[in-house]
């Protein structure tokens, strides 16, 4: 009979305290693989962040940085006005390269609207932020009149949105990115017009209330990016000075973001490697004490001319075994716990939270099974070198007793 | 024993199937109007209490050739417990309601568990009816 074919038999009829180490065994792989997950959905919903932020500063009406935070990283719908003269000024000012206006504007939960989420309008004529990485999805511009809706944007029957009680053709939808840019939709500032427009109707005011012309006057936030060699430190500072608007710099935003990344990501790595530390320790003691409950097997295997290398072997396989199987269960039980309530995860950590793909999903399955495998591995070269050395004769006196 | 513990096991989902739309992970509010997570809530109750019923079956029912079926028949309920939210009713349409990001997880990881026990279950009467026909 081959060893695999022993250890096997041994496991599947044998009562011999196997379930405690498969247990554990699965608690750690699903520990390992969750952590790994939850970590790299983090880091990449951050980098994606990164990338899509665009802008160095952004200028918002006094009162509203944590609101624009809320745009970006959760896309919380909000709206507020300032006036554009400031526009000119900013321009004007030493290190700023370029300025943007964008316009926010939220849509209600009623029904005129298809879903109460954040409207972005951005003029294309100066827009540096969101026209690059739409065109990098897309390979287009806006027409007239369409939208571009988030990943996240459930679409009425024939691929429109309706907002204010207007239908508007939903020309794109941008890839997802895990940040708030997934749960708004994208609009000229001609489109925004025609929308303030219709909102004014339903009683929302946006500026002084006017009718004609009124992204020319008014707007939400200006986006600057500095020159290469300027401080933002420095502008933002100056542009503060204004008593009536809030200066949010990109870097400090990120660098929350980060932070507060860091600190769970930190947290996942000490719940992991405490886990590796427990679980090692108590396969361990189980397999020593399986070794020693098993004294009378060693000595039958010995005498019928088992060596101590194959008794070693086999210890070992069955804790690979039972701690491979653990090890598997343990990373499906957390897929189905991890995956399919992704969105709900997002929502309750409130950062950028990105899934991995399919071949980072295999690296963290492969490392998750090594190193539960591992913990397994150890203590069954252990308890076997000990199971291994034992001597027959005496084994065989002891059981007289 | 073992066979018995895996049939409560499928009750329970089957309980939790029914009550989870209503209470544990609820869809979405009714009060404005109804959509279509609420009536896919419905069919959950009716599926998950005859899946909680063919549960109890299994434990009550002492021959084997019937707690095979049925644990068969609970396997097939698992799947319509997936089914229901994903594809004969579905949730409401945008990725931001509750009944998206929390029911339907919910339903397709407890029709997934269930499908599973429900297997393992009938693998393990298949055992023990070969078993019998070995020992007569």
């Amino acid at each position: 009979m081959k060893i695999r074919e022993v250890a096997f038999k041994k496991l599947i009829y044998g009562s011999i305290g196997a379930s405690a180490v498969f247990l554990f065994a699965l608690l750690l792989s699903f520990t390992v693989f969750a952590g790994r997950i939850l970590d790299t959905s983090l880091t990449r919903g951050m980098e994606n962040l990164r990338e899509r932020l665009g802008a160095d500063i952004a200028v918002v009406p006094r009162g509203s940085e944590n609101s624009y935070q809320g745009i970006i990283l959760s896309g919380e719908p909000v709206e507020c006005s300032m006036d554009r003269r400031l526009e000119d000024e900013l321009r004007a000012m030493d290190g700023v390269e370029e300025v943007t206006p964008v316009i926010y504007l939220a849509s209600l939960n009623a029904s005129c609207c298809s879903v109460p989420i954040q409207i972005i309008g951005y003029d294309p004529e100066t827009d540096f932020v969101t026209s690059p990485w739409i065109s990098e999805d897309y390979s287009l511009r806006l027409g007239n009149g369409d939208l571009i809706a988030g990943a996240n944007i459930a679409l009425d029957g024939n691929n429109t949105l309706t907002f204010f009680g207007r239908t508007y053709d939903v020309r794109a939808r941008l890839n997802r990115t895990g940040t708030g840019m997934d749960k708004s939709v994208y609009v000229t500032f001609d489109v925004m017009e025609l929308m303030l427009a219709d909102a004014r109707e339903k009683g929302i005011e946006f500026g002084d209330g006017s009718d004609e012309g009124i992204t020319d006057r008014y707007v939400s936030a200006f986006l600057i990016r500095v020159k290469e060699g300027s401080d933002a430190e420095v502008i933002a500072g100056r542009i503060s000075r204004n008593s009536l608007v809030s200066v949010v710099q990109s870097k400090n935003m990120l660098s929350s973001v980060t932070d507060g990344i860091g600190v769970i990501s930190k947290m996942l790595t000490v719940i992991t490697w405490i886990m590796v530390i427990i679980v090692t320790l108590v396969t361990a003691i189980l397999s020593v004490f399986r070794v020693n409950t098993r004294r009378k097997e060693w000595a039958v295997l010995r005498m019928m001319g088992a060596s101590e290398g194959w008794i070693l072997r086999l210890i070992l396989l069955e804790n690979i075994i039972m701690s491979g199987a653990g090890a598997i269960l343990g990373i499906i039980l957390a897929s189905l716990a991890v995956f399919p309530f992704s969105k709900m995860i997002a929502d309750a950590i409130a950062f950028p939270y990105y899934g991995p793909g399919a071949v980072q999903i295999i690296i963290v399955s492969l490392f998750s099974i090594l190193i539960t495998v591992l913990s397994g591995a150890i203590p069954g070269i252990v308890a076997g070198a000990k199971a291994g050395k034992t001597d027959c004769y005496v084994l065989m006196r002891d059981g007289e007793n | 024993m073992k066979n018995k513990i895996l049939a409560a096991i499928t009750a329970v989902l089957g309980l939790l199937a029914a009550i989870g739309p209503r209470t544990l992970f609820p869809v979405c509010s009714a009060a404005e109007m109804k959509m279509k997570c609420y009536y896919a809530a419905n069919a959950e109750v009716a599926v998950g209490i005859i899946a909680a019923i063919v549960g109890i079956a299994i434990i009550l029912i002492d021959k084997n050739k019937i707690r095979i079926t049925l644990s068969a028949v609970q396997a097939i309920l698992g799947l319509v417990i997936i089914l229901i939210p994903t594809a004969i009713i579905g949730v409401c349409g945008s990725p931001m309601m509750h009944c998206v990001s929390t029911t339907k997880p919910a339903l397709i990881v407890i029709g997934a568990l269930d499908i599973t026990v429900s297997v393992i279950l009938a693998l393990l009467i298949a055992r023990d009816i070969s078993i019998e026909k070995k020992t007569r």
